[in-house]
């Protein structure tokens, strides 16, 4: 290790201090110093809130009890800053939980194959450029999208309708362990960025089934992916990630789900 | 393999954030939060239906004591009312900034208030409370979470541990650790490094766990 390595080790040692809270005054100033000029400090901080946002968990979460909600909406009150703000469109209660039960977690993978080496993307984009009318998109996308998944049914098939908050819709058809998925309605995505299914068996355990890219807001089918154990899937998940590999832990929002 | 085990029952005073449905629901937290700096009060309601279980799971968690974790974490939602609009999304998730804002505040409690520090043990900091909740969706993936968490922590060497533990949930700056653990100052930077390179490590993926070990044996070892 070269002199100068050294010397940044140190800055390394007090970036986990300053994550946990846990740097002495002159630590502090020295490291809050030395930040603004280092990207490696300042990737590696980051870093470090991730994992200790996870640490977080490590304890039983908790419910509060009303009063410190009644004391939030107290001082959203005095700051005089609350608008009037309509609400989001309303959804049906079911609805909304089910959004709210996909949405909130952050599904990780469990042990198998974490994931990165994930296979496959194949795109088949039918477009829509010739059609003028936006209802007209949607009903013949709709159309397309059911011919599409009945193209793909066979003897044993089973077929899971995917939904998202925003009207996306998708479907996946599974037949032994190799699973199909179709997708209407998602954003293209660029070039730092790639889809991933997700299944969670009913252990609990997360792992990605596969990444695809998006070519046009139309339909698009993913097909040749494969579930590790078709007979213990419980829920399918589509996320949107940054990067051009599924990572092992989604960090983002589900943008469609659906119940095996 | 264990099975998560979600606590059924709510004691009378105690409400779940999680249990009502709102129109914020369908919103993921970017647009939440981009609403609060808005002033709408509704999706900072809903921020803390989504992490307000886990904040004050963390602040009491570290500052032992119902109030001055419910201080803590009112305190935390009122600087995200305040000060949302300089949550950088491009930086991290809300939940990360959300969390480490309330370590940051329940830190500065105990500090502040001497006698709340309770000299636990490493694993009296991790110790498991019963917990009076509704058996919703998300507390047993809380549950799950947290199983995966422990086990990382596991793969630690003592040391190391008992090092990241006693910051993270007890409070101590490094020069306090270094005098309660008998360790000089350097070896305790040097084991918080080591020990959170660790940690990042067996969060990102449990499979080289032995089979011994393997908290999903049920699960058919598949390579992608
Ligand atoms: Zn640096």
């Amino acid at each position: 290790m070269t002199a100068r390595e050294t010397s940044h080790e140190l800055y390394e040692q007090l970036a986990v201090g300053h994550a946990l809270s846990a740097l002495e005054p002159e630590d502090e100033l020295v490291f809050l110093g030395h930040l603004p000029g280092c990207a490696a400090c300042a990737g590696a901080l980051g870093e470090h809130f991730d994992t200790l946002a996870h640490l977080a968990y490590g304890v039983a979460s908790e419910a509060p009890p009303l009063s410190v909600l009644e004391g939030i909406r107290a001082g959203v009150a005095e700051s005089g800053r609350s608008g009037i703000f309509p609400a989001p469109a309303p959804v049906s209660l079911d609805e909304a939980r089910s959004r709210r039960q996909t949405r909130t977690v952050r599904w990780s993978t469990a042990v198998v194959g974490a994931a990165a080496s994930v296979v496959m993307v194949v795109a088949l984009v039918l477009a829509n450029e010739n059609l003028k009318s936006h209802n007209r998109d949607v009903t013949t996308n709709a159309a397309k999208l059911q011919q599409t998944v009945a193209s793909l049914l066979v003897d044993g098939s089973r077929k899971i309708d995917l939904t998202g908050a925003s009207g996306q819709k998708g479907v996946v058809v599974v037949n032994g362990d190799s699973v199909s998925l179709v997708m209407q309605g998602l954003p293209v995505n660029d070039h730092n960025s790639i889809y991933v299914l997700w299944e969670r068996s009913r252990y609990g355990d997360v792992r990605p089934v596969g990444s695809f890219d998006v070519l046009s807001t139309g339909l698009t089918l993913v097909n040749n992916l494969h579930v590790a154990d078709k007979a213990g899937i419980k829920t399918f998940m589509v996320t949107h990630e940054a990067g051009r590999k599924a990572p092992s832990l989604s960090t983002q929002p589900a943008v469609v789900t659906g119940e095996a | 393999m264990t099975t998560p085990k979600a606590r059924v029952g709510q004691s009378r005073h105690v409400v779940d954030p999680n249990a009502r449905a709102t129109p914020y629901d369908g919103l993921d937290d970017r647009a939440l939060v981009a609403r609060v700096t808005e002033g709408d009060g509704g999706a900072l309601e809903a921020l803390y239906a989504r992490y307000g279980r886990a904040c004050y799971g963390l602040a009491r968690r570290i500052l032992a004591d119902e109030q001055f974790a419910q201080d803590a974490v009112q305190e935390v939602f009122l600087t995200v009312w305040r000060d949302a609009h300089r949550f950088d999304s491009t930086r991290g998730g809300f939940s990360t900034w959300l969390l480490s804002m309330t370590h940051h505040k329940a830190v500065d409690a105990v500090r502040r208030e001497e006698n709340l520090r309770k000299r636990r043990t490493t694993a009296e900091m991790l110790e498991e409370r019963e917990v009076d909740g509704p058996k919703v969706h998300d507390e047993v993936w809380s549950t799950l979470r947290r199983e995966r968490v422990r086990e990382a922590l596991k793969t630690l060497p003592d040391p190391q541990k008992e090092a990241l533990t006693l910051a993270y949930f007890g409070g101590y700056t490094q020069r306090e650790i270094a005098g309660l653990t008998n360790t000089p100052l350097g070896t305790v930077k040097t084991r918080m490094l080591a020990g959170m390179r660790r940690l990042k490590g067996g969060l990102e993926g449990l499979h080289d766990t032995a089979p011994d070990d393997d908290p999903y044996p049920d699960q058919p070892k598949v390579a992608l």
